[in-house]
């Protein structure tokens, strides 16, 4: 009887260490805002608040320094490379192809928001992106899913109130019954590349801007 | 007569495994469902995680203005953090199932390896903290680096399990193989009271666990409990940030046991089923044959914990990873 329990017990165990196997340790909520004038898009403004667990790290490092002092300067700085080595943690789609980005952001900075600590920069694009009549996809996402990040409204993803009436965006949060994130359909997929069966990219977020 | 009764006492055998083969059938139906429900397992369990991140640092944040309030509930939350975070895939799993597996050992001391090496793991988190923060006052940054090593430092030593284990039971089966040539027909034989009916036995179970055993165990407690939890140092660090690293302390504690009671049943599980296999096995084979078999089931051990550790040590990622996002 004994082995019973225990046999039962052991198979629950397994299940839920495959699940828990897969799981992100930090969470960021992600702000976005798109860089453009009547023409042309530039980038992406965004702003990054991280779960406060996460944030105690880099908030015992600031203690209480004032915004603007310089410890701040040094967290923003060595957060920013990490950032910049992953390539903003951002692929920004258009017709088919991935839109470069500058090596640098335009700006960036760190601060305080309660126990939160909040990133925010601009991403510049390589070069300037014509609106009329375009459709632009982008997506935040950490591929090895150590980190969620994730916009936790629609609403989270805006356009500049001059963009407001001629263009559109949208926040899509894939659901587990979307094929992208069926795990069996995409192993039998041989052709499909790689990076595509990352587990970020699997629940990563789309937004999408269509103007006229 | 004797040949019904053989026949009774197999069949007797079969049915004593039917708790297996339950097992196997439940095993392969969850198989199943986990192949066909992986997407949505994947979901929830990011869904649960995350409020189960925000859960902490709510209830640390209301101990802060309350204590008498959210004590209790920061207590059982980080048992069951323990008791769930200790599921994932583990250094100290593999080595204390490997170990319980392919060793010969008490129930007692199993539990007594589970338990040590989980308050162990608490304990090296709340020293680290307080030693890197409080003592040497180093930035958050330092207290990754020496948890990385520290990492290291664990994979190591259950690199050098594996080598003590895997020397140990090379010893042994030369021993083994040797010992019926030259031991039993000795003619110049001295007589104690080991030997008392003409001929060597071979050495029992109880002799090969002997005496310096203690020295594989200690082994065990400290490649499994050197590695402080990244869960638990988190929870440290933010009880820091918010002025009650005396309670952070307290719920890495309830997270330690929480650990020790998931470590401790996979423990009982292995050990059960090595018993099972233990009886099954029967008497049946020669004695040599079944000491060898054994020992060369130690040996498979120490090999898997030394591959275990190699393959852990080239892929252990240095800094950045941990706690800070990026």
């Amino acid at each position: 009887m004994q082995i019973v329990k225990q046999s039962a017990s052991a198979l629950f165990l397994a299940v839920l260490s495959f699940a828990a196997a897969a799981h992100p340790h930090s969470f960021i909520s992600l702000k976005t805002e798109l860089v453009a004038d009547d023409a042309q898009i530039s980038g992406l403004k965004m702003r990054w608040t991280m779960d406060e667990i996460t944030s105690a790290d880099l908030l015992y490092d600031a203690g209480d320094a004032k915004p603007g002092d310089e410890i701040w300067k040094k967290l923003a700085a060595e957060v920013m490379a990490n950032v910049l080595g992953q390539h903003y943690f951002t692929e920004f789609w258009h017709n088919g192809k991935k839109v470069k980005f500058l090596n640098r952001p335009t700006t960036y900075g760190m601060e305080r928001d309660g126990h939160q600590a909040v990133l925010t920069f601009i991403l510049p694009l390589a070069q300037p992106q014509p609106l009329a009549g375009q459709k632009y996809t982008f997506s935040t996402f950490d591929p090895s899913y150590y980190v969620d990040m994730s916009y936790a409204e629609d609403r989270d993803a805006t356009l500049p109130a001059a963009l407001q009436k001629r263009c559109n965006i949208a926040v899509h949060t894939p659901k587990p019954s979307d094929e992208t994130l069926s795990f069996a359909i995409a192993l039998d997929k041989d052709d499909a590349p790689p990076e595509d069966m990352d587990l970020g990219k699997q629940f990563a977020q789309q937004v999408t801007v269509q103007c006229q | 007569m004797s040949v019904i009764s053989t026949s009774m006492r197999q069949k007797g055998r079969w049915i004593q495994l039917w708790p297996l083969a339950l097992f196997l059938v439940i095993a392969a139906a969850g198989a199943v469902w986990l192949w066909q429900a992986w997407p949505q397992v994947l979901m929830k369990s990011v869904l649960w995680q995350r409020e189960v991140n925000q859960q902490m640092s709510g209830l640390l944040k209301a101990v802060a203005e309350d204590p008498s309030k959210a004590g209790g509930s920061l207590l059982i939350f980080s048992f069951l953090y323990g008791v769930l975070h200790a599921l994932g895939p583990g250094h100290g799993k593999i080595v204390i199932t490997t170990w319980l597996a392919t060793h010969p050992s008490k129930l007692k001391s199993s539990i007594g390896l589970t338990l040590a090496s989980s308050l162990l793991q608490g304990c090296v988190a709340i020293g680290l903290v307080v030693v890197v923060l409080t003592l040497l006052q180093l930035p958050a940054r330092q207290l990754h680096l020496s948890s990385f090593w520290l990492e290291k430092g664990s994979y190591a030593l259950v690199g050098l399990l594996g080598v003590m284990l895997c020397w140990r039971a090379l010893k042994k089966l030369i021993v083994l193989l040797r010992k019926p040539k030259f031991k039993a027909f000795t003619a110049h034989h001295v007589h104690d009271e080991r030997c008392g009916c003409g001929h060597q036995h071979l050495p029992a179970q109880e002799q090969l666990r002997g005496g310096d055993d203690w020295r594989a165990r200690l082994m065990i407690i400290l490649s499994m409990g050197m590695r402080p939890c990244s869960g638990a140092i988190m929870v440290l660090l933010f009880s820091k940030v918010i002025g009650v690293f005396g309670w952070g302390v307290v719920s890495a504690l309830a997270m330690a046991a929480g650990t020790s009671l998931t470590i401790t049943s996979l423990a009982l599980l292995v050990h059960s089923f090595r018993q099972l296999a233990v009886r099954l096995s029967g008497n049946k084979a020669p004695v040599l044959w079944r000491q060898v078999g054994w020992t060369t089931l130690a040996l498979a051990g120490g090999v898997i914990l030394l591959v275990a550790a190699v393959t852990m040590w080239m892929s252990a990622v240095p800094m950045g990873r941990g706690l800070r996002p990026f």
